[in-house]
């Protein structure tokens, strides 16, 4: 950890934790099933996705794609693009302004989002198979699209790296990992794992994968003169786009306004800058019209960054009793040569598991092809496969019931930074998810159950996830009229934040909520921080409280002005929200409404906005969410064919704000961690680096018949570190999912498959 | 996606005029009627047509018995029709599961007979305007061979082509010894289904032995082929919604504990619908037996050249061929 | 497309002059949702809801389908469709991907509207 990281830390330490949030118990909104308020609009489509904002004099940009990976560009024919009807304008290294390269994503600070160092269409340097060589311009998207297909570069190509695989030699240490250090160890594992009765020592691979959301990105760019940009984004960080696209085109940030309130799914894709809303705002300014860029399901793969594929190695020794006695967890992941984001696969065993000895480390290559970025559980979902895998292999060399062994190593405090847990029931979920699974009814011989040509399979594995807060500013207003406004710039892509936020809004002010509205997706509001690491709910629901508590004493100080006010003398702590306004806690029918302290006062509202701190918390205490997930599958016995025939995912992730929406996110992630085990693998050809399978046709996402059901189980046990005592679950769904479904194959017919997906031909 | 001018055609006859007419040696007009393969194609830029000439309205959609039984199925009936059609779901059942097993529910109720037996291949650098590919450029290269050809052929394969033929329909109609009939500027004439589809050999470019301007405008089902026990089983990477990595269609007749008749073809294997021809030889007359399957199912697939990709597929062809016969087998010998 | 669902990006609009279009738009009659829509709403049937009215879409087209008889790849030789069982649910519908997992609340939402179809007004 760096000197400011241990600064912190040691701050952190000493601070006391935030009050008790009393909410936490209140259940009149919060905790309920309710319907999502966006629901409506969703299901007539009303709901306006970023390509579908209708613009006056709106044109169509395309891009043209490098189909090198390395080197650079000799000519660039532009001609026959120019020339073709309706075409407007041709943008290439050759013609396009300098553009300023967007500060690299970080969370702290001034917002980065930038996902390269690659100057776009800046530099006749080629970086990946797929870098952005041209922008057309047009009339309409088809001539637009047209016409980019006609340009025509000759290359210099140069030697690449195009493929991990022949890169893992060159592996080097990151020496930090997302804040974290990239090695730690205590004892000598190695030494002791030779020595060892009882081990295993297994190498698992997982390949790049997609997000592959089903809304394109897409971008509507108008100028206001020269200064001025509105840009209509699918993004899961408005502030962080804002910010990006004004450095790049060298504007104030003020001046840059990014509207995103839908975004037709993220995932991680959507989190940092991607070439498309750069060009497509630069394309507006050299045309002078409002330009939209969407791109085709090919440019996503070929400009969107996905999962790093990885290599990991996990030996594990443990004593009869089945304790660890070495944990050995090691491997390497790839970035591309102008980005760096090792993914963190290394996390998962830091935090999970009581072990005498450890050595926990990870190295990274660089690869010629698009940034990787962000996916779904960066790190917990691939290191988890690994892990959890390793873990099931140990449960039968020692004779021991997975679910067992693991118990059996549960530690009492977090085992590397022996930091207090803040919440952990594992032991719970793992509880509550054998119940309803009915775990004790499998057999415990390997490859015994057969229903006609399928071998049966039941497997389980852990999940884990940690807590994370962004730093987040919201304002509250109440108005005269009794309603109140909150408004801050985060994001809706899926999750169901106007809802839950406003249930919370709702609660905390004791108003009705139809009488809550909730503003969101606006970079010109209080700032957000992104919507990833599944923090946006939790992020927003402090700063709204904390602001809220602002205008509460706002009121409050006004009341106290009215002499004839029932709350005259009353302090803060004396009173409470309740029947729409603020009553004394002491007699409850002493108080007012806000309507009447604000008409009384004169004032057509009260307001204010408040800026969270750091998340201290999390450098005091070890803060994760936890999941047991079982499965079953089928294996055809000939054919090799896996198919999923039922789940239950039993989470440990705090307080649950809104049932229905919570066992959505949930199951969302079991599937796409279906996905990640069973069906998915970009394909990235090793002589070009060049990906060959760009469309939904040949990069197979879990469909409607590879889902069975699931059934979700979860403790609801309020974490007291963290606002309502609720974590994040966006992502907690997918960790531990394939290393389950890996368990079980090997349940069902001996065979242990280490590397992603399990395709049948694995099991021929 | 290129500009191209849009014709209509009411009847067979003008709509052969009009491609001829709209036709040269190096640009071809096309006869567009679902679109679920050919508009797919145009936009990926694959397909780079100056002229559509839509057949949709021409009376090609009728499903008709034979006066000398069999049924005429006309070209532009559509796929969910054909597999729903009461007279097909009863005598030609192995045609309506292959059918069934195929793309999606809306992609059937777009697609045609014509259009499905004239769908282009898969390949990942067929599709890849950036990739070497004979098919699509004659003489170019093919990138496929030493890269990701998971899906591509074993069977009747070139060294300058292992695409595959991906339909499912296909696969049964060759099983069945369908005829397909054309219509060109030279006049109608019939090919056996087996004749259709072309293997890669020199001229990968060539999908099938249909002349330029030639259309389909009806497939003959005999009345031999009709009525027979029958499975199609098509093996894939995900339970739906993807094409087959191997799938087998088979019926069978089975008499005095003996294989009277025997009908075997295989899809994802070749590029074009593959019968199984040795098999089918090696079965006939034999008792149906696991060790007789096993025997046949090698013997078809001897000469099958795997790539580094696709490795698989020649076990996995074996092993899904003795499954379904020995699920048809147990079916005929429940009387079903 | 006159009652069936079809993909709207490879329908080039002039194939389809004349024909009757129904998008999801149209489904919502006098301000009053469909049935269907409404229970994507109580069942949770989405979440960022881009794929949703695809899904809702392709759902009218399916329940018409299967009350016409039409077969799926799940149906047994010869016999007629049965019930509206979860399998052919999920056979029917997959032709529309969901990349948010939307998929059990999807088919709870279309059971429950058949459900009520065949049985009236029972809603389970």
């Amino acid at each position: 950890m760096s000197i400011l990281g241990k600064v912190a830390e040691t701050i952190a330490h000493v601070m006391p934790d935030r009050d008790r949030d009393e909410l936490t118990q209140q259940h009149r909104f919060l905790g309920q099933p309710i319907n999502r308020l966006d629901g409506r609009a969703k299901v007539t489509g009303a709901a306006h996705f970023s390509a579908e904002y209708p613009v006056d004099g709106l044109v169509h940009a395309a891009i043209a794609y490098s189909t090198i990976s390395k080197g650079a560009i000799l000519t660039i024919e532009t001609s026959a693009a120019e020339q073709t009807p309706g075409v407007l304008s041709v943008i290439t290294h050759l013609n396009a302004p300098e553009m300023k390269v967007p500060s690299p994503f970080s969370v702290g600070g001034d917002p980065g989002s930038g996902t390269t160092l690659v100057k776009i269409l800046n530099t006749d340097r080629i970086s990946w198979n797929g870098q952005p060589v041209a922008v057309v311009v047009a009339d309409t998207p088809e001539q637009a699209e047209h016409a980019a297909s006609l340009i025509e570069c000759t290359y210099a190509s140069e030697h690449a790296i195009n493929s991990f695989e022949e890169s893992i030699p060159h592996a080097k240490d990151p020496k930090e990992v997302m804040g974290e250090a990239s090695q730690v160890k205590r004892g000598d594992a190695d030494a002791v794992f030779q020595n060892a009765a009882h081990r295993v020592d297994l190498t698992f691979t997982t390949p790049p994968y997609n997000h592959n959301a089903i809304e394109l990105h897409a971008a509507i760019a108008v100028w206001d003169g020269d200064d001025r940009l509105t840009l209509y984004d699918t993004s899961q960080f408005t502030v962080g786009t804002a910010s990006g696209i004004a450095e790049a085109f060298g504007l104030k940030k003020e001046n840059v306004r990014v509207l995103s309130p839908f975004v037709g799914g993220g995932f991680g894709g959507k989190g940092g800058l991607w070439p498309y809303n750069q060009l497509c705002v630069l394309a507006a300014r050299i045309t002078g019209r409002p330009v939209r860029l969407t791109l085709t399901r090919e440019g996503v793969f070929r400009i969107v960054g996905g999962r790093t594929p990885s290599q990991q190695r996990v030996a594990i020794a443990a004593a009869p009793s089945g304790k660890f006695s070495a944990f050995i967890h090691e491997g390497v992941t790839a970035q591309s040569t102008d980005n760096h984001f090792p993914e963190q696969f290394s996390f998962p065993p830091r935090h999970l598991y009581a072990m005498d000895s450890y050595r926990i480390a990870q190295m990274v290559t660089d690869v010629n092809r698009v940034a990787n970025t962000f996916m779904r559980a960066p790190g917990e979902s691939i290191g988890t496969f690994a892990v959890e895998s390793a873990i099931d292999a140990l449960a039968y060399e020692l004779g021991l019931d997975p679910i067992e062994l693991r118990m059996r190593n549960e530690p009492n405090r977090d085992p590397v930074s022996d930091h207090e847990f803040s919440s952990r029931h594992l032991r719970e979920a793992y509880r509550m998810g054998a119940d309803k699974f009915g775990w004790k009814h499998r057999a415990a011989s390997v490859g015994s159950q057969r229903d006609g040509d399928w071998f049966i399979g039941q497997g389980v594995a852990t999940g884990t996830y940690p807590v994370y807060r962004m730093v987040t500013a919201a304002r509250v207003r109440i108005n005269a009229d009794g309603t109140a406004l909150v408004q801050t710039s985060c994001q809706e892509m899926g999750m169901g934040t106007e809802t839950v936020q406003t249930q919370h809004a709702a609660e905390r002010l004791a108003l009705p909520m139809e009488k809550v509205k909730f503003d969101y997706g606006d970079s010109t509001l209080p700032a957000a921080g992104v919507a990833g690491g599944s923090s946006q709910t939790v992020s927003v629901v402090l700063a709204v409280h904390e602001a809220a508590d602002k205008v509460v004493k706002e009121l409050l100080s006004l009341a106290q002005k009215d002499s004839e006010s029932a709350l005259a003398g009353a302090r803060f702590d004396d009173i409470q929200a309740v029947n729409e306004g603020l009553f004394r806690k002491d007699h409850p029918q002493l108080g007012q409404t806000y309507a009447a302290i604000l008409q009384r006062a004169g004032k057509d509202f009260a307001e204010a906005e408040h800026k969270t701190g750091a998340p201290l918390e999390i450098l005091k205490y070890s803060m994760h969410s936890y999941a047991a997930q079982f499965c079953e599958v089928r294996v055809h016995q000939f054919t090799g064919e896996v198919r999923v025939s039922r789940w239950v995912g039993a989470f440990d992730t705090g307080r649950i704000l809104n049932p229905k929406t919570a066992v959505s996110q949930f199951r969302g992630g079991i599937v796409m961690g279906i996905g990640m085990a069973l069906t998915e693998e970009t394909m990235f050809d090793e002589r070009t680096g060049r990906i060959m399978n760009p469309s939904l046709a040949e990069y197979h996402v879990p469909v409607q018949a590879d889902v069975p059901h699931i059934d979700i189980v979860y403790t609801d046990i309020a974490d007291p570190h963290t606002p309502l005592g609720a974590h994040g679950i966006g992502e907690i769904g997918i960790t531990g999912v394939a290393a389950a479904i890996a368990n079980a194959v090997y349940h069902a017919t001996g065979k242990r498959i280490t590397s992603l997906p399990i395709t049948l031909d694995k099991l021929l | 996606m290129n500009n191209f001018t849009y014709l209509r055609a009411t009847d067979v006859s003008s709509a052969v005029s009009l491609i001829a007419a709209n036709s040269s040696q190096d640009a071809a007009a096309r006869f567009l009627a679902g679109g679920t393969n050919l508009v797919d194609l145009m936009r990926e830029g694959v397909e780079k047509t100056h002229a559509l000439v839509d057949i949709t309205r021409a009376p090609l959609s009728d499903v008709q018995e034979l006066p000398h039984g069999g049924v005429r199925v006309g070209a532009l009936v559509r796929n969910s029709h054909l597999a729903g059609h009461p007279l097909i779901r009863d005598r030609y059942s192995l045609l309506s599961q292959a059918i069934l097993n195929g793309a999606s529910a809306q992609l059937r109720n777009m697609a045609t007979t014509g259009g499905n037996i004239m769908q282009r291949t898969r390949c990942y650098y067929f599709y890849d305007t950036a990739s070497r590919c004979n098919k699509r450029a004659a003489g170019s290269g093919c990138d496929a061979i030493e890269g990701f050809n998971r899906i591509h052929a074993i069977l009747g394969t070139s060294p300058h082509c292992i695409a595959t033929h991906p339909s499912d329909m296909c696969v049964a109609l060759a099983a069945l010894d369908a005829i397909v009939n054309v219509m060109g500027p030279s006049g109608e004439r019939s090919l056996p289904f087996s004749e259709v589809h072309r293997l890669p050999g020199n001229d990968p470019q060539m999908d099938t032995n249909l002349q330029p301007g030639e259309l389909i405008t009806s497939v003959d089902l005999p009345a031999s082929a009709a009525r027979l026990s029958s499975v199609y089983r098509k093996v894939r990477d995900r339970a739906s919604y993807a094409f087959a990595l191997v799938s087998v269609a088979a019926a069978i007749k089975i008499d005095n504990g003996v294989i009277q008749e025997v009908r075997l073809a295989l899809g994802g294997v070749a590029h074009k619908p593959w019968r199984a021809t040795i098999a089918e030889q090696l079965l006939r007359g034999v008792a149906p037996t696991s060790e007789n399957f096993v025997k046949a199912a090698a013997a078809e697939l001897a000469p099958a050249i795997p790539r580094r990709g696709n490795a698989f597929k020649p076990e996995l062809a074996k092993r899904t061929i003795t499954s379904v016969l020995s699920e048809l087998t147990a079916k005929e010998g429940a009387g079903q | 497309m006159d009652g069936e669902r079809i993909n709207s990006c490879l329908a080039l609009a002039i194939q389809y002059e004349g024909r009757e279009i129904l998008t999801i738009e149209g489904l919502t009659t006098s301000g009053k949702l469909h049935p269907l829509q409404e229970a994507f709403i109580d069942q949770d049937g989405f979440q960022c809801g881009y794929c949703t009215p695809g899904q809702i879409c392709s759902a009218v087209g399916m329940l018409a389908e299967f009350g016409q008889g039409a077969p799926s790849a799940l149906t047994k030789d010869g016999v007629a469709n049965g019930e509206l069982t979860e399998a052919e649910v999920r056979e029917r519908m997959s032709g529309n991907l969901c990349r948010c997992g939307a998929y059990v609340g999807i088919r709870e939402a279309i059971q429950h509207v058949y459900r009520r179809q065949i049985y009236g007004g029972q809603a389970r």
